[in-house]
């Protein structure tokens, strides 16, 4: 206990310099613009960043990404309320009961228990971080290359059980990732390997440009193809405070929101977008009268928020103690660490506590600023709504191309985004979600790396794997989720909860 | 373990699942795919290859300019006066954030030319 006041003592020291507050401020309402701002999400922001982080400090750039990342899932309810669109793809769920509040006349009330339940959510989130994220890390440091390697295995198998879409399909996906991530030079044997002699893929494909391709252009393209006007129902705030039957019924909503975003976050896969989903469904279940639901009950708006606020500050979890991408932000956080010369992984804590604790500390700072933020300043934000995106997409396209340019000043990394654009905009034709190739593309050299490593110790024994106890518990872990989704019922079910 | 191991692996595993993938599309009643729109997607690319290719031999001012009006045409309602709008606002914003503030080393204008 002693132990953790005294990190948390070093981390507010690191947090609260004024350089450093102003990278959590800037994070956090960068996170909540482009929250508000309805096609531009959290993962493209950070991706379009990433290039400016170089110049930062290490604690300075993880600040703000961090920020970025729950920042938005403040603004993205706001968006959801007032317009029925998710400004953020974990606000979709709070579309339904949000939306329908605010069609009731009761938009104020909606956005204050949306704030109110976030930041509660966000405060308990940043003690279970505290609290777990050290053990997890001493535990991960006993582990050797076989346990690493079925640790990626199984982070990867949840991962694409927990996306949305065809199991197959976010398999190929994590596999044509992987393989994207071994192009360059084998470090092991200096074997150049799928570079097409072009000499500039030898130090591998820029993960910006993979990033900023997937998740940049082709969300531009894509958002052209749709289309659309909106309708901003601006008039009918009036009164921001909750009523007290308000409070009563939507007080249990958050608790119950906060303890499973908190938990779904730790997973692999999971993170704010499952947290809401799987919040809205438990609420649904557990209410006396679930037909209230879909027509304003606040127990809709009020768990999904908490849930995806929890669920995207645990996220860090994984990330920070194992070196592991639980989702697609966290593989562009830890994409951020390796450019800053940071190596992912459980040393993290031990070797370089301001940073571990300096972010800890600054979430819980980035959620004070954000209730300011959200709940006084919600008029800025309403305003900010109707800013139409044809003025908003040339700006995006400018900066991941000045962005993009500026890694190495080579205009070849500017043309293989735009490479990975028309691959997104392939993938969205077809259905396959981008999230898991982004992690496979992360993981891909450390995969092999481990899983070389394991083979030399054990001198070529394949049973490695399976005669180490934690090894084998993973790998039996990952089969057995595998074997969970191809049982039909099992599968039936996941589609219901990611229809909701 | 050479360096094609990992990578020989993976391809196989992708091969047979593009395999599964193709002969399950092929069993099941048609799911049509999402239509092309080809329209933005020739446009955003083609703003975004050009700026590309021009931004060394014209400099950072014209490929921005260039860049804003190939892209906006993607868009609906191409309003002249809101495109140049957007143009002198983010021409400024470009030249002052990253060539000023942050101080990166892009010629402004023709090559050889003086910033």
């Amino acid at each position: 206990m002693m132990d953790i006041l005294n990190n948390l003592t070093l981390g507010f020291g690191v947090a609260l310099t004024p350089m450093n507050l102003l990278y959590c401020l800037f994070g956090v309402t960068l996170g909540t613009l482009i929250g508000v701002l309805p096609g531009i999400g959290p993962i493209a922001t950070i991706a379009m960043l990433l290039p400016v982080t170089f110049g930062l400090p290490a604690v300075g750039a993880l600040i703000m990404l961090a920020g970025i990342y729950y920042g938005a899932q403040y603004g993205g309810s706001t968006t959801a309320i007032l317009i029925n669109i998710p400004g953020e793809a974990s606000a979709a769920v709070t579309c339904l009961d949000g939306y329908a509040m605010a069609r009731q006349g009761r938009a104020g009330p909606a956005l204050a228990i949306a704030a109110m339940g976030s930041f509660f959510a966000g405060c308990v989130a940043t003690i279970i971080v505290a609290l777990f994220a050290p053990p997890l890390a001493e535990v991960a440091l006993k582990f050797w290359a076989a346990e690493y390697f079925s640790l990626m295995l199984l982070g990867l198998v949840s991962a694409t059980v927990l996306a949305r879409g065809s199991l197959l399909k976010a398999i190929a996906m994590v596999i044509l990732g992987l393989l994207l991530g071994l192009v360059g030079t084998d470090v092991t044997s200096g074997t150049l390997r799928f570079t097409f002699g072009i000499a500039e893929f030898s130090d591998g494909i820029g993960f910006v440009a993979v990033a900023m391709g997937l998740f940049g252009f082709a969300e531009v393209i894509v958002n052209l193809t749709q289309g659309g006007k909106r309708e901003v129902l601006t008039s009918k705030i009036s009164g921001l405070m909750p009523t007290r039957a308000d409070l009563k019924t939507s007080w249990k909503a958050v608790l119950r929101g906060t303890g499973l975003g908190s938990l779904l976050g730790i997973l692999p896969g999971g993170g704010a977008l499952l947290s809401s989903f799987a919040s809205y469904t438990l609420e649904k279940r557990l209410a006396a009268v679930p037909s209230r639901f879909g027509k304003g009950a606040i127990e809709g708006v009020a768990g999904p928020e908490a849930a995806n606020n929890a669920g995207a500050q645990t996220s860090f979890i994984p990330m920070l103690t194992l070196g592991i991408p639980s989702n697609a932000v966290m593989a562009l956080m830890l994409g951020a660490m390796m450019i800053q010369g940071i190596a992912p992984g459980p040393q993290v804590i031990d070797k370089l506590p301001q940073l571990f604790w300096g972010m800890i500390a600054s979430m819980w700072m980035g959620n004070i600023m954000l209730l300011v933020i959200n709940l006084p300043l919600i008029g800025i934000w309403v305003r900010m709504l109707t800013m139409p995106y044809q003025m908003l997409y040339p700006a995006i396209l400018l900066f991941c191309c000045i962005g993009a340019y500026s890694i190495n000043y080579s205009s070849v990394d500017v043309l293989s985004t735009a490479g990975f654009g028309l691959l997104g905009y392939i993938f969205y034709i077809l259905d396959c979600e981008p999230a898991p190739l982004l992690l496979g593309f992360i993981l891909g050299p450390m995969m092999e790396e481990s899983l070389r490593r394991a083979m030399l110790i054990s001198q070529g024994d394949p049973t490695v794997f399976f005669t180490r106890p934690i090894s084998l518990a993973m790998l039996i872990g990952a089969a057995l989720l595998l074997l969970l989704v191809i049982v039909p019922a099992a599968r039936k079910k996941r589609e219901e909860v990611f229809r909701e | 373990m050479g360096p094609g191991y990992f990578p020989f692996v993976l391809g196989g595993l992708l091969a047979v699942l593009g395999l599964v993938v193709a002969a399950l599309a092929l069993r099941r009643t048609r799911e049509a795919i999402r239509p092309w729109a080809l329209r933005p997607l020739v446009l955003v690319l083609g703003a975004v290859v050009g700026f590309a290719i021009l931004l060394q031999p014209v400099g950072l001012v014209l490929s921005t300019l260039i860049l804003i009006v190939i892209s906006r045409l993607a868009g609906w309602e191409f309003r002249i006066r809101e495109v140049l709008f957007l143009c002198l606002l983010l021409t400024a914003m470009t030249v002052g954030l990253f060539v000023y503030g942050l101080g990166l080393p892009l010629n402004l204008w023709f090559r050889g030319s003086v910033p």
